[in-house]
């Protein structure tokens, strides 16, 4: 029950993306950074990804959905609400609390989390320039809610021994609503939202067990 | 939801039934098309045009300046055929607003039947929700205000009643859709003072005959139809499959005035709402409502068709 079109969903997106040129290069290469930290951990990189991504968050939150969507669907309010909670809980445990650990270790896990990372950075934006996006306008991790919400997954995955399951249950549920949302309006570039939310809930619950 | 692919489609089969049609119609048949059957609203006797217009999905276009002006064309021309209600819901996203938007554009103020509901749990909630409509459509009369899918509607009910005999609306009504609530609605119909019901009809969703409609009979309810082509699946249905030639009996030159003739025809229906975002389908829909309409044996006629195809 999507109260909108395809076709008008899309002209909001690109205007979205048009007002926030050229901010998606700064965006791009914070992910960027963050890829690497998680690569080559330094003191308080954890901490530092974190705040980034609440950044990220809270951003979405009050900016793509609070203004944006929110006159296309009463839904927008709702994902606005939990976009900016999501925030929050990232700056009291990642960031304040320093409860994860984002260093990458080579396991099935962690290349997951990984792929997941690589994939909201290059692949999702690629596959919407692929799809007639300019390239300035492309959907990148920190303005887009989809390749932020894998990038996060991607994060949630590489955080060694536990992943606080505060941290991990909007990511993966609204990743999962997202991607139902594609499938009904017809988006197959977000069609991977639905998949990748399914793994990182598997992969997160046997991290978790393994760890307890 | 309508897709693109759906809108090809019904543009296929019907573009070239609607060429033939334009090619030898006199100019000023075409300019002054002949008016809309009405109904008579059972509690009133007013009549009111047998085609209206429905607003989810096609009329949430936001605040984008081009979509709105297409959409303002769609609203015109509903007018221009002789269109009156106009339903909506807060809903449909920004539907409300981009039908006041329209109006303040349009000089057909007086010929709207302004329609739309309330949707939200709580009598002072749906009080607050009603008078954003009211500035949203920019009215300060509803014709009719529904309460969208019964939901708490006992509570809406009470200020449906004050507003009614305040004036500030002119007929009250409940509505559902995919054919869900049957019962609860049959309850409400029975025993609330309503004026309006709104549910799912068309000719593959047909449960509404065996209950809601006669019971509208029986106690005089006028009756909204929604979901007339099924949220378009019925032209996937017919993909491909020319109209058959007996349509021309009852003037169908398109399978979406096949379908909406067969909605409009059943007695009891005094209104059909269906949605579209192109002017064109709108002309098509429009024309449903004009010239002869089926008869009960062309009615199981027109369901046999469908049952082979």
């Amino acid at each position: 029950m999507i109260p909108f079109s395809k076709d008008v969903f899309l002209i909001v997106v690109e205007r979205y993306a048009a007002a926030m040129q050229p901010s998606q290069v700064i965006a791009f290469l914070m992910g960027c950074a963050m890829v690497d930290m998680v690569r080559r951990p330094r003191a308080s990189s954890s901490r530092m990804i974190c705040f980034i991504l609440a950044a990220a968050w809270f951003w979405i939150g009050t900016v793509y959905y609070g203004s944006y969507m929110a006159g296309l669907s009463w839904a927008a309010w709702i994902a606005a609400a939990a976009f900016i909670l999501q925030a929050a809980l990232l700056l009291i445990f990642g960031t304040v609390r320093n409860s994860m650990a984002l260093h990458y270790e080579r396991n099935l896990t962690a290349n997951t989390g990984l792929g997941l990372m690589l994939y909201g950075l290059f692949v999702y934006p690629a596959t919407a320039v692929a799809t007639g996006i300019e390239l300035v306008s492309a959907p990148v991790i920190g303005l887009a809610p989809d390749s932020t919400l894998l990038f996060t997954l991607g994060v949630l995955l590489i955080a060694k021994h536990r992943t606080p399951l505060l941290l991990a249950v909007l990511p993966i549920g609204l990743a999962a609503g997202n991607g139902i949302s594609a499938i009904l309006i017809g988006l197959p570039e977000d069609y991977i939202m639905l998949p990748a939310a399914i793994a990182a809930l598997v992969m997160t619950v046997m991290k978790n067990r393994a760890a307890a | 939801m309508k897709s693109p692919y759906q809108i090809q489609r019904r543009q296929l089969l019907s573009g070239a039934a609607c060429g033939i049609a334009a090619s030898w119609l006199p100019g000023k048949l075409m300019a002054t098309p002949a008016a809309l059957h009405t109904r008579p609203i059972p509690k009133s006797g007013e009549a009111i045009p047998i085609i209206g217009m429905g607003s989810w999905i096609t009329l949430n276009v936001g605040d984008d300046p081009e979509l709105r002006a297409d959409r303002l064309k769609v609203v015109q021309a509903f007018f221009d055929e002789g269109g009156r209600m106009i339903d909506s819901s807060p809903m449909y996203g920004s539907s409300e607003e981009v039908i006041g938007w329209c109006m303040a554009r349009i000089p057909a103020r007086e010929r709207l039947f302004a329609t739309t509901k309330v949707w939200t749990p709580t009598r002072w909630l749906g009080e607050k929700q009603m008078e954003k409509s009211f500035a949203l459509w920019g009215v300060d009369r509803f014709d009719l205000m529904q309460i969208h899918n019964l939901l708490d509607w006992d509570a809406h009910l009470e200020t449906l009643l004050e507003w009614k005999a305040a004036g500030r609306i002119r007929y009250i009504g409940v509505t559902t859709s995919h054919g869900r609530r049957h019962d609860d609605l049959a309850d409400i119909m029975e025993t609330q003072p309503i004026d309006f019901v709104q549910f799912t009809y068309n000719v593959q969703d047909r449960a509404a005959e065996a209950r809601l409609l006669p019971l509208a009979a029986e106690r005089g309810i006028a009756v909204i139809i929604n979901r007339p082509f099924r949220g378009g699946d019925l032209f996937n249905r017919v993909e491909r499959q020319p109209l058959p030639p007996w349509a021309a009996e009852i003037g169908c030159a398109n399978w979406a005035q096949f379908f909406l003739k067969f909605v409009v025809s059943h007695p009891t229906v005094t209104c059909a709402i269906p949605a579209t975002s192109k002017v064109h389908h709108l002309l098509e829909n429009m024309a449903a409502g004009r010239g002869t309409l089926p008869d009960s044996a062309m009615r199981a006629r027109m369901l046999r068709h469908l049952e082979i195809l």
